[in-house]
């Protein structure tokens, strides 16, 4: 068995970012984006302990650390993000958001719309029967 | 006795101060004319006493030790370097025999433009008076500059104010006019600031005197002369402008207020013909001769050419007018170009004398656009007859403009002309040239004489009394008249004060001669022209 | 007689000139301050005094020998060159002053009464007293700098003049065509001066200086070539001669004064001072050679203009007209002295040749002057009297009611036709007889002379044919009075026949005066570059052919007239075509002023249409390349991803690979 060493990590951490990267680009799901970014941080993290553990300093760690806390802000910034631009178009597509192109260029379109989820039935609904019992009124919890 | 080159830095002050009062006043738009009026009039008499104790001193001045400094000068403070060890800037302010005129030039012309009545402002005379104060200031500024960067800004800062004067209280097309005015002028500024500062790279300095009495080495910079000269030329040749680069002239004088394309034709045009004088035959001599003869020397003959048959088709008098400017301004040039004693005094002298003839005409038609309405050639007929005084003192200009001796264009013309023949850089050009100024000498009587014919004489229309000229109007172009009668007969005044200059640039070209062949034609034109 | 030291005459000839200048500026603030009806006052008394200081000079100069030169200042100076008010007053410049101002000051006086009721009076005076100023420093002027102050300056004058009422049409056209014709000359003239200047090296152009130095023979050629361009402009010879008829919408007065006694001859002074001051006493064969070539040429035009406008003056309708194109034959005749030049071998130097011949053509001028501007003025009374109706064909018979004009205007074509005694006869003969002696003399251009003569003979004849067909046209036959004529049908008034009688003596008195006594002769002897030999008058073979010519000529029209009584047609298509002008004007419209004109527009339309979108085309460039880049931004967030990772991509690369 070959002892680990720095290209072994720097090939796991190349992965993870190629992995990322293509997530990024591939997927059209805002929160998948999301994932695939915060993966491509996560390999730059295991680059900078990597490098940290073969040269013998802990300037990569103390960076880790850093990187760390600003994934933990930027995530917090995305969610909140997300949840509004999917409160107004009610979907999680990430090419409905098109708005800052050029003037006179065309929205860019599926060729055959994709096949969405089919909407959820609407629960069976008893016709009432009888006087509807008191309920005490529960306030809406997200 | 008052020293009065003290006076000379109030003339570019007050008119400053005058547009910061005017801006101040943005509501009160009668108080903000008075001011102006009343601050030009100022200038304009301070100007008159400078430069009429400037140009009594000169004769002496020429006769006195070659190499003395001859100008007056207002202010001299160095401001730094552009680079470590590179070349020094300098705020000097003066006048000397090439400028003094000009200066005087510019007061007349602006003191005549604010006074000339302030209707085409609108509502806001207050902004409008200010910006051209601002104007008249800063190409009093670029005028009385002795260093090359700082000419370079104060030319390229006279573009904001007619920029928006242009813009804002223009004709219909005011917008494209002002932006293609502005585009045109800062592209070929830009060019030359290039060339100016490969000069300064290659000499060590950017002020005159130095650059005068510069002595070119084997240090010269390793980019080629000729390119550097026609980079450097390439901002004066559209300020003036030379065809082909005059297509901005046209719209840009028709949508102009009248006042404003009155300062555009008589000063800013100046502005383009002075720095090639300047920085063409004091800095780059050799190049001046070997470059500019031919090219500058075909593109003026071009110029006079072009500019009299567009004036015969213009459909308007502004737009005839500023081809009729075009044409003129190409006898300037060929007097530049000449390196001859004769060519430039006259070439100087023209300069101012247009600016004078060109006042009055556009003046004259400013106000008849006041009572018509329009400048438009298929509506204006009979006009003698309309506006006798007004009129009668537009052929007046007209007159002076084809070339009639003993008013003042004639001694200018003829000067340039023969400057240019004598020296003997026209062999380049040889036979067109000689008939392009020929003709363009019989063209220019054409269309006015046409213009005239058509526009003013005829009938004025069932019904039409004659209407007087006001008295302000009267004076303000009977003064003119007045200037073009005096410089005609009288040019000695005018002509004799840039002599020192002159001399000074035949030192050079001797010295240059000495280093190098090229230079041996003009000096044998230049010793030809000595008395027995 | 007169003695009167250098300096008086020096003062005297800046006078000569600035006394009508100050009647011109008089006239002016008369005009403005609505004095008006004083203006003839100003400007008669400024005009005489220019008359009685212009007599002075001339009887002073008369017995100097070299020419006094008055210098006034400098005009303008270049270095160490100077451009001087130079006068130049000798025997030909006093008496060429004197004819002009003695002619103007009876003009003046005539217009007193033609312009009575004009509104514009101060202008006009101001005007004539401006161009008399004008002339007499065109004549007085020692440098070709102040002869071309006064040549452009009695142009313009004679501009404002002819489009004098500037509201109708025909006269600013007129005006116009009159200025652009000239200024075509003055261009050549110009030209003349810049080529002096630079193979002189100098602007001082003084006429000694112009005549004495050694200039190659080409340059004399080119230099006199233009200044005979100039002269054919300003004296309306062929091809340059079109704008003399049509100038004849201006006043009256303004025609005699203009263009029958003063401006027009400009040219023929101008031509009698060069010929023979370039000419001078070497006897350096090529530059003679130069000399006499200009002269050939400037014979032939003389010629060609005599003749043909000779020819169109037989068929004009408009009595002006008629005179107009008499005065143009008459500058032919004038043309054709000067073309008279001498060789080597000649028994006579070339030089007295030369200045024989110029005596000729100025002896013409002078008498010339009389006589026309008494045509003109005759003319201008039975304008006043017919209510501005001019064309003869409305008119006739009026020798009944206007008897002194009538009177006058005999006299005046008796000595157009050249009849002796009166003076015409005289001048002509010298004329005739110059070009006779050529045709007879040992030069190699005897032949050419001698084809001159013959074609100045034959003019001569209808000279007398058309003038007389113009006086029986409009005095003779039955009375017949236009309508527009109203109550004007008589004689004019004692100040407008006053000067008709003063001139009609003159035009019957000055050649017998001038001529068989030699008293002109004698006095023109100090002409300053004239050698004049001795001539004396006697009956000779020209004599007589011009006599006969003229007698023949006056017969002809007597018959015709007297036969069908209206002179119409008897030479059919040929009377058409001089009617129209020959189409010279015609030709010159389709070949040179509507090219022109279209040149102009289809240029303006170059600029404006052509080039102007051409150099916005430029303008175009950035806004095209900008639109390219500009399909990359498509607001998918993802492309831009990728296109940061493939653009990382070619980074790594350029670093991994250029290693």
């Amino acid at each position: 068995m070959v002892s680990p060493d720095l290209p072994h990590f720097l090939a796991v951490s190349a992965v993870l970012f190629s992995l990322g990267l293509v997530g990024f680009i591939a997927r059209r799901n805002l929160i998948i984006m999301f994932l695939s970014v915060e993966l491509m941080v996560q390999g730059v993290a295991l680059n900078f302990v990597a490098f940290a553990r073969f040269r013998g300093n802990l300037d990569g760690q103390a960076f880790v650390l850093f990187l760390l806390t600003i994934a933990a802000c930027e995530a917090a910034l995305a969610l909140a993000l997300i949840l509004a631009m999917y409160r107004t178009r009610s979907s999680l597509d990430v090419s409905l958001w098109q708005d800052l192109r050029e003037e006179d260029l065309e929205q860019v379109t599926d060729d055959e719309p994709l096949p969405l989820a089919p909407a959820t039935a609407p629960l069976p609904q008893l016709p009432l029967a009888g006087i509807a019992p008191a309920k005490p009124e529960e306030p809406n919890r997200v | 006795m008052l020293n009065t080159a003290n006076l000379l830095i109030l003339l570019p002050l007050i008119p400053l101060l005058g547009a910061i009062g005017c801006f101040c006043l943005y509501r009160q738009k009668a108080l903000a004319v008075y001011l102006a009026e009343t601050l030009m009039l100022v200038a304009l008499a301070l100007g008159t006493i400078v430069t009429w104790d400037y140009s009594r001193q000169s004769p002496a001045l020429a006769a006195a030790e070659r190499g003395k400094d001859q100008s007056f000068t207002a202010i001299d403070i160095t401001m730094g370097r552009l680079a470590e060890r590179g070349p020094v800037v300098s705020l000097t302010l003066a006048i000397d025999g090439l400028n003094t005129w000009l200066v005087f030039l510019t007061l007349v012309v602006g003191t005549t433009v604010v006074a000339s009545g302030s209707g085409w402002t609108g509502d806001k005379a207050g902004p409008a008076m200010g910006l051209i104060l601002l104007a008249i200031s800063l190409t009093i500024l670029a005028f009385m500059s002795m260093d090359m960067l700082v000419f370079y800004v104060f030319f390229e800062l006279t573009l904001v104010p007619v920029f928006l004067l242009i813009g804002l209280w223009g004709g219909p097309d005011r917008v494209l006019a002002s932006q293609r005015m502005f585009l045109h002028t800062l592209a070929g500024g830009l060019c030359t600031l290039l060339g100016l500062l490969t000069v300064a790279g290659a000499t060590g300095s950017f002020a005159w005197d130095s650059l005068n009495a510069h002595r070119p080495g084997a240090s010269e910079s390793a980019i080629d002369p000729s390119l550097i000269f026609l980079l450097l030329m390439a901002g004066f040749i559209v300020k003036t402008p030379l065809v082909p680069f005059h297509t901005w002239q046209a719209i840009a004088y028709r949508e102009a207020p009248t006042p404003i394309t009155v300062f555009l034709s008589a000063v800013m045009a100046k502005l383009g013909l002075y720095g090639m004088l300047r920085l063409g035959v004091y800095v780059l001599p050799g190049e001046m001769e070997s470059v500019g003869a031919p090219v500058l020397g075909g593109m003026a003959v071009a110029s006079i050419v072009v500019g009299a048959l567009c004036a015969f088709g213009a459909r308007d008098l502004k737009t005839l007018l500023a081809y009729s400017s075009l044409s003129h301004l190409g006898y300037v040039v060929l007097g530049i170009v000449s390196l001859d004693q004769a060519g430039e005094q006259g070439a100087i002298f023209h300069m101012v004398a247009h600016g004078i003839v060109t006042t009055g005409l556009l003046l004259a038609a400013g106000f008849i656009e006041e009572s018509e309405g329009t400048l438009e050639r298929s509506r204006l007929r009979g006009l003698l007859a309309k506006y006798p005084v007004t009129s009668g003192l537009f052929v007046f200009f007209s007159l002076a403009s084809v070339g009639v001796p003993g008013l003042s264009q004639f001694v200018g013309e003829f000067l340039c002309l023969f400057g240019f023949f004598r020296s003997g850089v026209a062999s380049w050009l040889g036979i067109a040239a000689i008939a392009g100024v020929m003709s363009g000498l019989f063209l220019g009587a054409w269309y006015t004489m046409t213009l005239i014919q058509v526009s003013f004489s005829g009938e004025s229309g069932a019904g039409s009394v004659p209407v007087p000229a006001r008295p302000r109007q009267l004076a303000i172009l009977g003064s003119i008249a007045v200037l073009v009668v005096w410089m005609g007969m009288a040019p000695g005044l005018v002509l004799e004060t840039s002599r020192p200059e002159i001399n000074k640039l035949e030192t050079r070209l001797r010295s240059l001669s000495a280093a190098d062949a090229r230079h041996h034609a003009v000096l044998a034109g230049l010793d030809r022209a000595k008395p027995e | 007689m007169f003695d009167v030291s250098i300096e008086g005459i020096q003062t005297l000839g800046l006078l000569i000139p600035a006394l009508p200048l100050a009647g011109a500026i008089s006239c002016a603030l008369l005009g403005c301050f609505h004095f008006g009806k004083w203006a003839p006052v100003a400007a008669g008394s400024g005009v005489l005094g220019g008359f009685m200081t212009a007599l002075a000079v001339a009887l002073s100069v008369s017995h100097a020998h070299e020419p006094i030169t008055g210098t006034y200042g400098t005009w303008f100076s270049i270095g160490n060159d100077a451009v001087g008010w130079e006068f130049r007053i000798d025997a030909l410049a006093g008496a060429m002053t004197a004819m002009v101002t003695f002619i103007s000051l009876w003009i003046v006086i005539f217009s007193a009464g033609y312009m009575h009721d004009d509104p514009g009076e101060g202008r006009y005076f101001a005007l004539v007293s401006l161009f008399v100023a004008a002339m007499a420093v065109l004549i007085l002027a020692g440098n070709l700098f102040v002869l071309f102050l006064g040549w452009e300056g009695v142009g313009v004058c004679s501009y404002l003049l002819v489009g004098y009422w500037y509201a109708k049409p025909e006269a600013a056209a007129a005006a116009r065509k009159a200025f652009l014709v000239t200024r075509l000359g003055d261009i050549a003239l110009l030209g003349a001066m810049i080529l002096l200047g630079c193979h002189l090296g100098t602007l001082n152009l003084a006429y000694e200086k112009v005549f004495s130095s050694p200039l190659d023979p080409q340059v004399v050629f080119f230099s006199l070539v233009l200044l005979l361009i100039g002269a054919v402009g300003k004296s309306a010879q062929f091809p340059l001669h079109v704008w003399l008829p049509d100038a004849m919408e201006g006043p009256t007065p303004v025609s005699a004064l203009i263009h029958a006694a003063t401006m027009v001859t400009a040219g023929v002074y101008l031509l009698a001072r060069f010929f023979p001051g370039m000419t001078g006493t070497s006897m350096d064969v090529p530059r003679l050679e130069a000399v006499a070539s200009v002269q050939d040429i400037a014979g032939g035009l003389g010629a060609a203009t005599a003749f043909l406008a000779a020819v169109m003056a037989v068929g004009q309708w408009d009595l002006k007209r008629v005179l107009a194109y008499s005065t143009l034959s008459q500058l032919g005749y004038m043309f054709m002295a000067l073309a008279v030049s001498g060789d080597v071998r000649d028994e006579h130097t070339p030089l007295e040749v030369s200045s024989m011949a110029a005596f000729a053509a100025i002896f013409h001028l002078l008498t010339h002057a009389f006589f026309k501007a008494l045509l003109f003025l005759s003319s201008g009374s039975v304008m006043h009297a017919m209510g501005h109706v001019i064309d003869m064909r409305k008119f006739s018979g009026l020798a009944k009611i206007l008897p002194i004009t009538h009177g006058c205007f005999l006299i005046g074509a008796l000595a157009l036709a050249g009849v002796p005694p009166l003076s015409g006869f005289f001048s002509k003969d010298e004329i005739l007889i110059v070009l006779y002696e050529g045709g007879h003399s040992d030069s190699q251009r005897s032949a050419y002379f001698s084809i001159l003569f013959w074609i100045a003979l034959f003019t001569a004849f209808l000279t007398a044919y058309y003038t007389f067909r113009a006086y029986f046209l409009t005095f003779q036959g039955q009375l017949k009075i236009p309508r527009e004529a109203g109550d004007h049908a008589h004689e004019s008034p004692a100040v407008m026949t006053v000067p008709l009688v003063v001139l009609a003596a003159c035009a019957l008195l000055v050649g017998l005066l001038l001529g068989p006594t030699g008293s002109l002769h004698h006095f023109l002897e100090g002409t300053a570059n004239w050698k004049l030999h001795e001539s004396t008058f006697q009956i000779s073979q020209p004599m007589i052919l011009g006599t006969v010519a003229a007698l023949t000529g006056i017969g002809l029209a007597w018959l015709l007239f007297s036969r069908r009584d209206r002179l119409s047609k008897p030479l059919g298509a040929l009377e058409t075509a001089a009617e129209a002008r020959l189409y010279i004007d015609d030709i010159y419209l389709a070949v040179f002023v509507r090219p022109l004109a279209t040149a102009g527009r289809a240029m303006g339309w170059f600029d404006r249409d052509l080039f102007q979108p051409l150099v916005e085309l430029l303008a175009t460039i950035p806004r095209m390349i900008g639109g390219r880049f500009r399909s990359v931004q498509n607001g998918l967030i993802q492309f831009y991803a990728l296109a940061m990772a493939l653009g990382l991509i070619v980074i790594l690369a350029m670093f991994t690979v250029a290693r």
